[in-house]
């Protein structure tokens, strides 16, 4: 997706582009038969293709064997590799990150400052929401302290926020009423046609694909960068960046399915393959790793979730699969001590969720109908992210094992540390509030350690060459032609979804070659 | 009857058109700059839907640059903002009044009828001075834009003169005293401002309105203009008055269909901002039109098709590989018109059955809709549709549209293939005979009107002799 939404802004400045994708063209609808034809339907990776010399991170036989695990934590975020990428099954959460989240080490002395601050990117963060079209309030304090509109924005929301579901509400009035912060989550999802899509209608199926495309995702700008003239070129899995004199990269090679090499020369590169694939083309080139800084600091927003049966019925599963959450501990002063904590009731369909266990329990017949609807109408999932710290040992190298066309896959060490494991205890704490609140009964509130698809760090941000990969227009440090363009760079991880980030940061990139150029 | 009281009865119609809003009699608006003329100038500008053709970004209004799709190439719409140099800002009124009178353009050039001045020079004087006094209180947009790109010999606008000599009758409305003001005012909202007939009457072999086939269908680009006679089965007949004017005021009619393309666009910007009793009247003056029957179409195109539902017996068994055309439903269209092709029970996502869309002997709007989607917003809704001309191949949309033609529509039409889909993407419309004869007609024709030259002025000397 910030490939697409890069390669858009440089074509449409009528400068000459070709779009390398490792993965197939294909159209949403098969993905939406795919889908419907598969039985699990809680595997969002399983409706996108298995591609043996592109394989997506799960879902597949090809997929299942890809990522290399070696540390005590299975990193397996979802992942694919396909014209729109993984922003084809994201609940499309779009938050900008707040002034604080950008001098953590100047502020509370953990991780890393950024090398640019909010207001640098504020222009970015509106194009870029303008761009994929996000949903938002203007008036919420997206600090979480129940203050004024907050973070500051030279221009409100391209459309109004969604509106909130009947569960939504009734969260959000239990939480408030006890004293949270309950805010609306900004969303690339229409809340009224934009761009010529159509506003959301609520099948509830952002992951694993919007069957209509009210919710926005990376092909939109592939198709418009393609419309506008650039060249995209499918299957075409790039495994090595050439150097050249003057440490340019001058040239990209590319493996076809079958195996063939091909050469393409550039002026300028951008490597926008995702906070895996990114550093591993890097690692495979032997460029811009200087600083050894390539495949290390890797970072999600690990999290946990508490699954619990309200008394009360509140029928999750209507609109949009995310609408918000709690956000008090997004800021504060708690950040020396441990990590940040997002709270998010998750708005899915629950029905496959509740059905199984009583199956298991042998519920039959007429009871099984009754029961389904009563737990499906009463089943809270609030699903907690944390902020991740960047460790050098937490890492992404090369394998020795190989895909199908030689390249080596992807081996992964992460682990998380103690100022993470204390706000997990933090959070535990909340929790038992949150079962007190709903008068509820706990189904689960001991998930153990959760993906959470957020990759980042692993070609890291910042001011000292000696220390990082890129610098703060995503430049890399030893190659002045060589851009990458993924929520990777991001040093510090803060406790929102990093995508609209990611895609400001890709349109001011874009915009720097532009001017180069 | 006396002569009183024939006089009496054109008083009372005379009348009851000033009080309707006037068409010719002497009203506030014709005083120049005033604000009742400026104010009616804005009202004839939108039932004119100038903005249709003349507008690209909606943030730049009446700044042209439009690309006008004609069968001889691509005619780009003027900047009609009062901008001096690039617009009309320095336009005298007689300069306008004869474009909209003549099709002439200020440097005495004959205009393009894409400009649809055979309608326009229906419009009386003060009107015409009206759409000009408020078109210069407009923002002056400067905007250069792209000249037309018309095929030789289409680029001579010499050559148009005989297709004004063929096809162009210049003159105001003249109101027909034997009706009464609403139908004389809808004649004049249709014929003159409305300009209905320049889409929905077909066009002959030199691109002049076939008025023997009076609103009895034509095309715009790509899109099929329907037939608004009064025919029960090919034309409006089975529509209530009702139905018509919700129809012009939201652009869809439960169980009757939904307007895009160009009349959606003619809906949202022009007809659903006009006065309820404008619409009445148009309807008034269609009912009184001749009806014209097309011999293919046995029943209207509304009354196609019922709900149909064979997923279950489908599920599991598609070939995502080499799909037909229902498996493309029901991933393409099933999210949204669902999988029996009765959309939503509140129809925001509209039945594929009952539509005219469907219904129709042709697949093109069908096949249009698909390729292009559906954007209108019109009384407080917006529709939209997103278009699917990058995801489906032209051999995709030919199974898709044939298998909705099939289940839920007209299943006559259901015989497009790739190549069809191919021309409709296009939306350049049909050639008609002066663009296949081209080169040679036009030549004959020059030749025609120089013959008619010499005749002319050979009477002339023999009348001064």
């Amino acid at each position: 997706m910030l490939g697409s939404l890069a390669a858009h802004s440089l074509v449409t400045a009528g400068k000459s582009v070709i779009i390398l994708e490792a993965g197939p063209r294909v159209p949403r609808w098969k993905i939406v038969e795919n889908y419907r034809n598969r039985p699990n339907k809680l595997d969002y990776n399983a409706p996108y293709p298995d591609q043996p010399w592109a394989p997506k991170s799960s879902g597949g036989p090809f997929a299942d064997d890809y990522l290399q695990n070696i540390g005590p934590f299975t990193f397996k975020p979802g992942m694919l590799r396909l014209v729109g990428g993984t922003t084809l099954h994201y609940a499309g959460a779009a938050w900008r990150y707040i002034p604080n989240d950008f001098k953590v080490k100047t502020l509370y002395g953990v991780g890393r400052d950024w090398p640019i601050g909010y207001d640098d990117l504020e222009p970015w963060y509106q194009l870029a929401e303008e761009a994929m079209g996000v949903s938002g309030s203007s008036t919420d304090d997206q600090s979480g302290q129940g203050g004024g509109a907050y973070p500051p924005r030279a221009k409100p929301y391209p459309m109004a926020m969604r509106p909130w579901s009947h569960y939504t509400r009734r969260l959000a009035e239990t939480f408030t009423a006890a004293g949270f912060h309950f805010i609306d989550e900004p969303n690339s999802t229409n809340s009224r046609p934009y761009d010529g899509r159509p506003a959301c209608s609520g099948h509830n199926n952002c992951m694993p694909i919007c069957p209509i495309g009210a919710l926005y995702s990376g092909e939109v700008h592939a198709y418009k960068a393609e419309r506008a003239g650039a060249r995209l070129l499918e299957n075409a899995v790039a495994w090595k960046l050439e150097k050249g004199a003057g440490g340019k990269i001058v040239a990209v090679h590319y493996k076809s399915p079958d195996g063939t090499s091909t050469r393409l020369t550039a002026k300028y590169v951008i490597v926008a393959a995702h906070g895996v694939e990114t550093p591993k083309l890097l690692l495979m080139s032997e460029v811009a790793n200087s600083s050894d800084q390539v495949g290390r600091n890797l970072m999600d927003h690990t999290g946990i979730a508490l699954n619990m049966s309200a008394k009360e019925a509140l029928w999750p599963g209507q609109g949009p699969v995310q609408q918000g959450g709690i956000f008090d501990r997004r800021d504060g002063e708690h950040r020396k001590r441990y990590a940040a904590i997002k709270h998010s009731p998750r708005n899915g369909v629950v029905n496959q969720l509740v059905t199984e266990p009583l199956l298991k329990q042998g519920v039959i017949g007429s009871e099984l109908d009754r029961r389904i609807r009563h737990d499906a109408a009463r089943f809270v999932e609030i699903s907690t992210t944390f902020e991740v710290l960047p460790h050098a040992q937490n890492r992404i190298t090369l394998s020795d094992k190989k895909d199908a066309i030689g390249l080596p896959k992807p081996q992964i060490y992460y682990d998380v540390d103690d100022y993470f494991r204390a706000a997990v205890t933090v959070a535990k704490e909340d929790y038992k509030r949150f079962v007190t609140l709903f008068d509820a009964t706990v189904i689960n509130d001991d998930s153990g350690l959760q993906n959470r698809d957020h990759i980042m760090g692993t070609v890291i941000m910042g001011s000292d060459s000696r220390d990082s990969v890129v610098d703060g227009n995503c430049r890399t440090h030893d190659h002045p032609n060589l851009f990458l363009a993924t929520t990777g760079v991001i040093p510090a991880s803060g406790v929102i979804n990093p995508t609209l980030t990611g895609a400001a940061l890709a349109l001011l990139s874009a915009d720097v070659i532009r001017r180069e150029i | 009857m006396s002569t009183a009281s024939r006089v009496s009865g054109r008083l009372v119609w005379l009348l009851a058109l000033c009080m309707s809003g006037g068409v010719f009699a002497q009203t506030p608006g014709n005083v120049p700059g005033s604000a009742a003329q400026i104010e009616r100038g804005r009202y004839l500008a939108t039932a004119a839907d100038c903005i249709a053709c003349h507008t690209v970004d909606f943030a730049k209004p009446f700044a042209g640059g439009v690309p006008i799709p004609t069968p001889f190439g691509q005619i780009i719409a003027p900047n009609i903002t009062p901008d001096p140099d690039t617009g009309i800002g320095s336009w005298t009124d007689d300069e306008f009044y004869r474009a909209m009178h003549e099709g002439t353009g200020k440097h005495g050039e004959n205009l393009y009828p894409a400009f649809p001045y055979d309608a326009f020079t229906k419009l009386s004087r003060d009107d015409v001075m009206a759409i000009k006094a408020w078109l210069f209180t407009l923002a002056p947009i400067r905007q250069v834009n792209p000249p037309s790109q018309l095929k030789f010999p289409f680029n001579q606008r010499w050559l148009l003169s005989g297709w004004k000599l063929l096809n162009f009758r210049k003159g105001e409305f003249q109101p027909d005293p034997a009706r009464d003001a609403a139908w004389n005012r809808g004649a004049w909202l249709v014929e003159a401002l409305a300009h209905c007939g320049t889409c929905h009457t077909p066009r002959n072999f030199s691109m002049g309105t076939d008025n023997r086939q009076k609103f009895g269908g034509g095309t715009v680009g790509s899109w099929q203009a329907h037939n608004i006679t009064p025919d029960p089965v090919s034309g409006i007949g089975g529509w209530t008055d009702d139905e018509l004017v919700a129809y012009m005021r939201t652009g869809t009619v439960e169980g009757k269909g939904g307007a895009a393309g160009e009349m959606g666009a003619a809906v949202e910007h022009s007809l659903s901002k006009l006065p309820d009793q404008d619409l009445r009247d148009i309807v008034t003056y269609l009912r009184t039109q001749r009806p014209i029957r097309d011999a293919a179409e046995t029943r209207p195109r509304y009354s196609w098709g019922v709900a149909s539902e064979d997923v279950t017996a489908f599920r599991g068994n598609e070939d995502l590989d080499d799909p037909d055309g229902r498996a493309i439903y029901y991933g393409a269209c099933a999210s949204c018109h669902g999988m029996s092709g009765s959309g939503t029970g509140d129809q925001v996502f509209p039945s594929l059955f009952n539509s005219t869309t469907t219904g129709a002997v042709r697949a093109d709007n069908l096949v249009m809709v698909i390729l292009n989607g559906v954007h209108r917003s019109a009384g407080g809704e917006t529709v939209s549709m997103q278009a699917s001309d990058y995801e489906l191949s032209s051999a995709e949309v030919a199974l898709v549209a044939n298998y909705v033609l099939k289940t839920y529509g007209n299943p006559v039409a259901a015989t497009v293939d790739a190549a069809t889909v191919d021309v409709l993407r296009r939306n350049i419309g049909e050639q008609p005979l002066v663009a296949k004869l081209a080169l040679p007609g036009m030549i004959a024709g020059g030749i025609v009107i120089v013959l008619l030259l010499i005749w002319l002025l050979s009477r002339r000397r023999r009348r001064s002799m």
